[in-house]
Order: structure tokens, then sequence, then C-alpha cells
């Protein structure tokens, strides 16, 4: 995977909102079949940055390409058959039932819209919801929403016509914050099949740990910069993540060779 | 590359609700059944077994027995009929395009000043177009008053937009609040300007207020025509625009929607049927919140079905709703805005209460 082009690369970005910077030089890279994940404190710029990646909020400087292009400028239409995205949450109002939801990720012109409700229950399949399908998503719990919404990206991505050479893209604002630890893994294993067919994944997450187990590659952001990125090993370190997080975290591996992190409360305990 | 699974499937297997084709159909048969009976109902008894006679006299193919039937019945009943259709059929779809847009389902082009907006330009263009700009007036003709309200509609809708872009969603609260300080101010205007035009207008007023067809000619059907085909040319480029919205502005655009455009476009749409609604009967309340809510419950919040469901059913109800405003205290009739309110108030109000003004 090393020799292959960069899917996505972003070079000097800057993002101001006013006199406030919300990302600061920004430079990454990734490649078709990686998974990135974003990793920070609150109001590190993630959810920024992702923003910019796909395309909704534009750079104040500096570029993002995808497969070699320009995302800014690019016309909504033809960057929605390449890349997808799951928000941190959706207000939907209306009673659409599950797959109804994740049908709307087929609506783009130019889809192959004949097959996209056999895609839709594939997707809700593979994210554990395929029982709920006809359930009204306005009553769905947060984590059920969640899913649905992931759906709804693989369903786009999936019944996409993309030109030769176009790289799927993913885009993820922490997918698992509403989920329990079985959903979780389920969520994650589905992204990394997704980037295992040839797509790009970038997803902000919360739980280093399971961003360690699932992800290639991890961001590390603070202020609007990204501080490292690297293998996992590289970035799951004791200096590294108190530093980033400004807390007390003890690195470890696990017999498998999985770096995990645990924070420090032994001290607190003691007092 | 991910791999596409997706097979071409017979249409039948497509999952759709299994109710929207059948709704479609029972609304069809429904708004004719009223278009009929509406051609039949009024004070001279010329009743329903007159209409194939007419037609076929109309045809030539049979001798004229009554000039008064056909005269009744082609030259007031039909173009009340159309016009009732046209308002009904405008109304719902104003109704629903703004829910979509808002993404809230109780915005009503009549409770968030848009109908007040477009009337207020209708309303000045009577009292003061034939004084302040006669030639306009007569090259304009019958499109004067569809143009105005177009205008009147298209001002109100885009301030609208404006003052709510960019929220994740707009909560009914700031919605209704913020149309019913443009309603109250365009209704202030419509009564000022009212009291500076003489007393035709001054009559006209009430009827523009409250709503009615009771005016209804060949004239005004002409004239709502440009409007009715510009909103019927936008309608099925905004489905999946309007589909995108409800999930939210920025998950629309992730999918592909150039939102500017769509506003854009939806702004001229709700206009075009707001503008010519009013300008051909007045404000007509309710219709486009009730309606699209109607159809929501049965067939689910799908645009393609939403939009042509909504126009079949809103065009059915004002048909009813025209009728009782007839014959509830014939020989004289009833505003048209009266009965709608009186059905449409408490069902809106149970909204409301249900949703509470957060939601």
């Amino acid at each position: 995977m090393a020799s292959a082009p960069a899917a996505v690369e972003a070079m000097g970005v800057f993002f101001d909102v006013g006199a406030m910077r919300l990302v600061d030089d920004v430079h990454l890279t990734a490649r078709a079949g990686e998974v990135v994940g974003i990793l920070g404190p609150n109001g590190a710029g993630k959810s920024t940055f992702l923003k910019l990646v796909s395309g909704e909020l534009v750079p104040t400087s500096g570029r993002i390409l995808l497969d070699g292009l320009p995302i800014a400028g690019t016309e909504p239409i033809s960057l929605a058959r390449r890349r997808a995205v799951v928000p941190q949450s959706s207000q939907l109002m209306f009673p659409f039932t599950a797959i109804e939801v994740v049908m709307l990720g087929s609506s783009v012109p130019g889809f192959v819209h004949g097959g996209a409700s056999a895609e839709a229950e594939r997707v809700l399949e593979r994210v554990g919801l395929i029982e709920l399908a006809d359930r009204n998503y306005t009553d769905l719990s947060g984590g059920e929403r969640q899913r649905v919404h992931i759906a709804r990206a693989m369903c786009q991505l999936a019944t996409a016509r993309r030109l030769p050479g176009e790289t799927p893209l993913l885009l993820v604002d922490e997918p698992t914050s509403n989920l329990d630890i079985g959903h979780q893994r389920l969520v994650l294993r589905a992204i990394r099949e997704i980037a295992a067919e040839g797509a790009v994944v970038l997803a902000v997450l919360h739980d280093i740990n399971l961003a360690a187990g699932y992800c290639d590659l991890l961001a590390l952001m603070r202020n609007g910069a990204m501080i490292a990125c690297g293998p996992p090993g590289d970035i799951v370190r004791d200096d590294l993540l108190s530093q980033t997080f400004g807390c007390d975290l003890d690195a470890n591996t696990t017999p498998s060779r999985t770096p995990f992190v645990l924070p420090i409360t032994r001290d607190e305990a003691k007092d | 590359m991910l791999k596409i699974t997706a097979e071409p499937v017979d249409k039948a297997s497509i999952r759709r609700r299994p109710r929207a084709a059948n709704l479609v159909r029972a609304l069809a048969i429904a708004l004719g059944v009223f278009a009929l009976l509406s051609l039949s109902v009024g004070p001279t008894g010329v009743t329903l077994e007159a209409v194939p006679r007419a037609v076929l006299e109309l045809l030539g193919y049979a001798e004229r027995s009554s000039r008064h039937e056909a005269l009744v019945l082609f030259d007031i009943r039909l173009p009340r009929t159309l016009l009732a259709i046209y308002v009904g059929a405008a109304l719902a779809v104003a109704g629903a395009m703004m829910q979509g847009m808002f993404r809230n389902p109780l915005a009503d082009p009549g409770l968030i000043g848009v109908s007040s907006g477009a009337a207020l330009a209708a309303v000045s263009v009577i009292a003061f177009g034939h004084v302040l700009f006669p030639s306009v007036m007569v090259v304009l003709g019958v499109y004067a008053l569809p143009l105005a309200a177009f205008i009147g509609g298209i001002a109100v809708t885009a301030l609208l937009v404006a003052v709510t872009s960019g929220r994740r969603t707009v909560s009914t609260g700031a919605l209704l609040l913020a149309g019913i300080a443009v309603a109250a101010l365009a209704q202030a205007l419509m009564g000022l300007v009212a009291y500076l035009s003489d007393d035709r207008a001054l009559r006209d007023l009430t009827l523009w207020t409250l709503g009615s067809l009771a005016g209804a000619s060949w004239g005004k059907v002409i004239g709502a025509l440009p409007l009715a085909v510009m909103l019927a040319m936008l309608l099925p480029r905004l489905v999946r625009d309007l589909n995108g919205l409800l999930l939210g502005e920025a998950e629309a655009y992730h999918l592909g929607v150039d939102i500017r455009r769509a506003k854009y476009l939806i702004v001229l749409a709700t206009a075009a049927a707001v503008g010519a609604a009013v300008a051909v009967a007045g404000i007509v309340g309710f219709i486009g919140i009730v309606t699209p809510h109607i159809v929501r419950l049965l067939a689910g919040p799908d645009h393609r079905v939403l939009l042509p469901a909504s126009a079949m059913l809103g065009a059915t109800i004002v048909l009813a709703a025209d009728m009782l405003a007839r014959v509830i205290v014939a020989p004289a009739e009833l505003p048209l805005g009266i009965v709608t309110a009186i059905v449409g108030a408490p069902f809106f109000l149970h909204l409301v209460l249900r949703r509470g003004v957060h939601g």
C-alpha cells in the first residue's frame, strides 16, 4: 500500500473564523485502503478539519486534494459520487423509516438506482440493523440512529458510479460515541472492510484504544494543529498523549502488540 | 474500488411504503369526484347530469337546448373549479416545500407571512396600480396581480431564508415568531393601503384577507397560468433536494445537493405557488399545513410521493371547502378562508400542543 499514490492530501491547511484560528497548518496524506483516526481533546479542530475535507468548509489557505484535484470548487454532485459523510448527529424530524434514510444515500443522480434497496438491506445487515429496517427513524435510539447514518454513507459509496482512478472517501465524525462496546466493534469492522475494498477513511474518534486497534494511521490534533501522525505504535505513547490531552496517561501494549492507554488513577485513589 | 453489488432488480421488489401507490390512486379518484361535484353545486339548479350534455353541446354534437346551463357550467363553475384545484394544489405543495426547506413540519405559507406578503403586493397594485402606472397595468392585464403577488411572496420567503440560514434546525418558535412579525407588518400595511384608497379596493380587502373564489373567471385562470406552469416545471427538480434537506443542510450537501441553488429554486417555486393562489383567491389559510401532514401520516415524508399526493389532496380539500362555502349560507356565500380556518386552526393547535413549539 505504501507505493500507492496519495488519495487524500492536505497541504498547509489553515481555517480561520474571524480572529480565531481553528485549523493551523495541517498536513496529511492518506492512501486508498487506509483508515486514519483523528484524535485530540475537545475543541482541537478535528470536526472542523473533517468539514474542510468534506468540502463543506473552504480552507482560508492551503489545499486539500482528492485524487490530485482540489476538493474546494468541485461540484457537490461529482463530490457526492466519491465522498460520503457520517455526521456527529443528525436532526431528522420527519418520519422516514430506517431503510428510507439509508436509501437517501443512493439518491444522487448517476447512481445505480435499480439495486438501491438491495444495497440498503445489505448495509443495514452490516451495521446490525436489518430487523429495524421498517421502523421509524424518529423512534430509534441514539446509537441506532448513528448506525443508520453509517449505513446511509455506505450505501452512498456502494451505489455511486465512479470513474476509474477515483478513490471513494468516507468521513466519519465520532461514529461510536453513542454505541455500546459490541456495536463499536461492529461499526469499526465495517469501516475497515470499506477501506479494504479500496476506500480512504478519515474518522474522528474519541476512544484511543479503539482507534489504535482499527486504524492504520493516527493523527493527533491539538489547538488546530496536527502535532503528530503515524502508525498507532508511534502515537500511543505516554508522553505524547499525556501532553496532548493534558492529563496523565499510561500507554502499554497487549500481548498481541496492540497499543492501548489507561488514565493513571492510582495516585488519585490514594488521595 | 468498492464492489458494486447492486444488480438490476425488478421494480416490484423496491421497498416503498406499500400504501404510497394506492394513496396516489385514491387521491386521484377523490379529486375527480369532487371536481365533478363542484361543477354541479350552485344556486342556479344546474346539476351534474347537465355536464355531459353541455360538453356535447360545446363540441357541437347536440342541440343547444339551454344556453343557460352551458353558460353556468363553462363561464362560472368551470373556472371556479379549476381555480379551486390550483389554489389547493399550490398551497399544499408550497407548505410541503417550506416544511422541507425549514426542516420544520409546522411551516406554512399562511402562518409565516408569505401569503400576507403576496396579498399586500396584490392589494397595493389594485389600489395604486392604475393611478401610478396606468400603461404598465394595461400591458400586464390579467397577469398584473399574479406577478405582483409572486414578487411579494419572493420578498417574504427570501427574508425568512436569510433570517434562518445556516442553522441546523429552525425552531418552530423562531420561525413562527419571525413569520408573525412579517404577517403583522404586511396586514398593517394592507390596512394602510385600504385607508388610502377608494371604497372598491376597501371592500376587496375583506375578501383578500379571508380568501374567496367568488370572483372566479377565465381571466384569473389565464392570469395564474404562467406561475402554475413555472411551479409544475420546478417541482420535479426539487424532489431530491428536498429529500436531502430533511436530513439537514450539511447532510444534503454531502448527498450532492447544491444548497444555494436548491434554496433559490424552492423560494421561486414557493412564491410562484403562493403568489398565484393569493392573486386568484386571497389568503386561504391552513391548506399548506394540514395537507402535507395528512399525506406524511399515510405515505411518509418522501417528496416523490409527498408533493404529488399533497397537490391532489390539497385540491380536493379546497374543492370541498369551496362547496361548503357556497351552500352553507346559500344563496349568499362564505369567504373560503373562513371555512379552511375553522377546520385548520384547531388542527394546527393540536399539532403545536403535541409537538411543543421547541420541537
